[in-house]
């Protein structure tokens, strides 16, 4: 038996952290520090969201800067494993062996984990599976389950073992509004002893869910903050009107068929409260 | 601003099975492992080409099985486009599954049309060098061509190669099961091609070697009794008597049609139910007749 | 607490054995054995053993592939690791089925073990080492192998005795392929 690595639970120390596919700087000089809780990731497709959580999740290397996971470096490899044995990672979309049942899949996940005591294992297996919903069905292979379900599935295995830190990209895919709802209490019981790390494309959860949020653009970090405060940078700057505003930074059509703009409003236009959608739009769409 | 025409969908199917052969054409010639094909071939053309014959009429006797690694290449090209099919994508289409298969059969003919290309120009060189040696003496010749039957075994393999290709990705679910079936056929018919040199199985060779070697005689006998025409080989280590080394542009001929007939059967087991019934039995028709004037023309 | 990794892999071999695609093995060696039985008349020259070798060590580094290789990215047990576990698997069961071949094919039973893991390794290794978008193509290498040595046949010098090696010298590439694999072991 091996003495386990002195971990620091809740922390997390990003410093110039960079990656290159070819001439693409997926993720440019990114620094942050997380001490525990809940911070959700927004940005648009091809931020680099996705290959910032690959490098919190120790999956992917960095070309450049440095990282501090639970106060280890993810680039030796016994800190690596040590990391990995108080980590939950939720890929995007991810594979599964659609001949196996959610039990199967999650129990081979949990052994891989190195939870090899067979009952404690599979009392914990049984315990994610039914905190994601999915205790009726945990016997039906999974190639018989909606993606919602399958979605659940990987979240389930994610959350095995009660992880430290969990890295968890776009979990909300595929599920409907009150999965949702179960989805925000399971992260928010993360968050209470670790650190939770989610991307999303979804403003509301983020609001609900998040005390903090990053906002990300073309590999970079454009926002760090409230979610409060980021709805603030767009306060005094939304308009609504008949028409398209031609000098509006954005413009589009609401439910109810007027034009929402976000700039700087002219003399006279009939202002908006802002929301947490106008700030991220302003934000994320004034990189370059 | 720039105002782009409305797209309007064509209502006719031969159009998009245009489109869709442009597109696996395109694909399928830039696949990898036509890559390695071609440049197996050529190593081992400029290695036949190279070094002086092991025998009379060596060159002439394997140029055939010189464009054996492209056939598999174009197999395993084909098997990956077909494949595709085995995923849903787009099944609220207007095009059926005959229409998508079409496409990757007229992709897969851009492979045949590089096959063809290379054979002609193979031929043409021979033909500028005046040709390569053939037979023993008496009757040894230095002048042999390929007949166009001859040469055009080549299109024909690589036909068989697209439909061997479409039977194995359309039908098996793992696409490593594919790839591993069709290198496990098209080696032993690559290599092992001398095992269907007897008269009794030369007709069912997948790749027909000529000239086909017929016992006339025994070791005694007087070898200038038989026409001045025949090419002859002598008694030695590899046989007790005088054989006639027989070459044919009719039983080339007839072995295309017999490939051409392999090709057809195995396109309909990767075709949907109707027009498999009717490639198949198409396919078995023309194999057996292939095969049966095979074995007329064969003295 | 950390478990001892024997453990977690002899906990983890029913799963992955049934994780494994095992469809490629199972083609393969039928395949092989159809052939076997159509060209059992031809001269025997090297043919049966070069193809039986190819593509049982192909349809073995295809087995390899791991669908849930994402899911299972982030998991404590390392990709060397899970790679080799589902190797073994796939050995002890392709292993057995070689050595039944081997009894009921004429052209093969003279061939040993060491070509097909050496070419199997070799296959193995590429698979660690070829870039992302080519780590597919790594069960071609069996294949080309065998197929570019059938076509060079001993011509070409040193370059063509090297193609050789895998029937020749199957140790030294053994050896190399193991090296390769331990290097590459933290990819």
């Amino acid at each position: 038996m091996t003495t386990a690595t002195a971990i620091q639970p809740r922390h997390l120390e990003v410093r110039g952290l960079t990656k290159r596919y070819g001439r693409i700087e997926a993720v440019d000089d990114i620094s942050l520090s997380l001490n525990g809780g809940l911070v959700g990731l927004l940005g648009p497709n091809g931020a680099g969201k996705t290959t910032l959580l690959r490098m919190l999740a120790t999956v992917l290397a960095p070309d450049a800067g440095s990282l501090r996971l639970l106060g280890l470096d993810p680039s030796s490899p016994r800190h690596r494993v040590e990391i990995r044995r108080n980590l939950g990672y939720l890929p995007q979309s991810p594979d599964l062996y659609p001949r196996f049942t959610p039990l199967e899949l999650v129990d081979y996940v949990a052994v891989l984990k190195e939870h090899t005591h067979r009952g404690r294992r599979q009392a914990e297996v049984v315990r994610v599976l039914t905190a994601v919903g999915l205790a009726g069905v945990m016997h039906r292979r999974i190639r018989t389950l909606s993606s919602g379900q399958q979605q659940r599935v990987a979240l389930a295995a994610a959350l095995l073992g009660d992880p430290a830190l969990l890295v968890l990209d776009e979990p909300a895919t595929g599920l409907d509004p009150e999965q949702r709802l179960e989805l925000r209490s399971l992260l928010a019981a993360g968050a209470a002893h670790g650190t939770v790390v989610l991307s999303t494309h979804n403003t509301a959860e983020v609001a609900v869910l998040c005390p903090r949020v990053l906002v990300m653009s073309g590999g970079r970090i454009l926002f760090d903050g409230t979610p409060a405060a980021l709805r603030e940078r767009a306060d005094g700057m939304v308009w609504e009107d008949e028409v398209p505003d031609p000098a509006a930074l954005r413009s589009w059509m609401t439910a109810e068929g007027r034009y929402r703009n976000l700039g700087s409003p002219p003399h006279g236009a009939t202002r908006c409260a802002a929301t947490l959608d106008d700030g991220y739009i302003l934000v994320a769409g004034r990189r370059g | 601003m720039t105002v782009l025409a409305p797209l309007v969908a064509t209502r006719r199917p031969s159009r998009v099975v245009l489109a869709l052969g442009r597109i696996e054409a395109h694909r399928m010639l830039r696949h990898p492992v036509l890559a390695g094909g071609l440049v197996l071939s050529g190593v081992h053309g400029w290695l036949t080409l190279r070094f002086p014959d092991d025998w009379s009429g060596a060159r002439y006797t394997v140029a055939p099985m010189l464009l054996g690694p492209v056939m598999i290449a174009i197999s395993m090209a084909v098997a990956g486009s077909f494949h595709r099919e085995r995923t849903e994508l787009v099944a609220d289409a207007p095009v059926g599954e005959e229409v998508r298969a079409g496409g990757r059969v007229l992709g897969g003919l851009a492979l045949v049309a590089l096959v063809t290309l290379i054979a002609a120009v193979a031929a043409i060189v021979i033909r500028a060098r005046g040709g390569l040696d053939l037979g023993d003496a008496p009757g040894r010749t230095l002048h042999a061509q390929f007949a166009l039957t001859e040469v055009l075994q080549q299109p024909s393999l690589a036909v068989l190669a697209v439909g061997a290709g479409a039977a194995a990705g359309r039908r098996l679910r793992s696409h490593g099961s594919a790839l591993l079936l069709l290198f496990t056929a098209w080696f032993p018919t690559i290599y092992v091609v001398w095992g269907f040199q007897g008269r009794g199985v030369v007709p069912f060779s997948i790749i027909q070697l000529q000239p086909v070697s017929l016992p006339i005689t025994t070791q005694a006998a007087d070898p200038s009794q038989y026409p001045a025409s025949w090419l002859l080989s002598e008694p030695g280590e590899y046989q007790s008597g005088w054989m006639r080394l027989f070459t044919s542009g009719s039983l080339a001929g007839w072995h295309d049609v017999y490939l051409l007939g392999l090709a057809a059967l195995l396109l309909g087991v990767a075709l949907p139910r109707g027009p498999r019934v009717v490639l198949v039995s198409a396919g078995v028709v023309a194999a057996a007749v292939g095969v049966t004037m095979q074995y007329l023309v064969i003295p | 607490m950390t478990a001892a990794p024997a453990l977690v892999l002899a906990g983890a071999t029913w799963p992955a054995a049934r994780a494994v695609t095992w469809a490629p093995v199972i083609v393969a060696d039928g395949a092989l054995v159809l052939v076997a039985a159509l060209t059992r008349r031809a001269p025997e020259d090297g043919t049966m053993p070069a193809l039986a070798c190819a593509t049982t060590a192909a349809a073995c580094v295809f087995a390899l592939h791991d669908r849930g290789e994402v899911l299972l990215a982030a998991v404590p047990t390392g990709p060397m690791r899970r790679r080799l576990h589902r190797l073994s698997i796939v050995v002890a069961v392709a292993a057995p089925a070689w050595l039944l071949m081997r009894a009921v094919m004429p052209g093969i039973r003279g061939v040993g073990v060491l070509p097909v893991l050496a070419l199997m390794t070799a296959g193995v290794a590429a698979a660690v080492w070829a870039p992302s978008p080519a780590v597919g193509g790594a069960p071609a290498l069996p294949l080309l192998w065998v197929t570019a040595d059938s076509v060079v046949s001993g011509s070409l010098g040193p370059a063509g005795d090297v193609l050789g090696w895998w029937r020749a010298e199957p140790w030294i590439v053994l050896v190399s392929a193991l090296l390769a694999i331990l290097a590459g072991r933290h990819r």
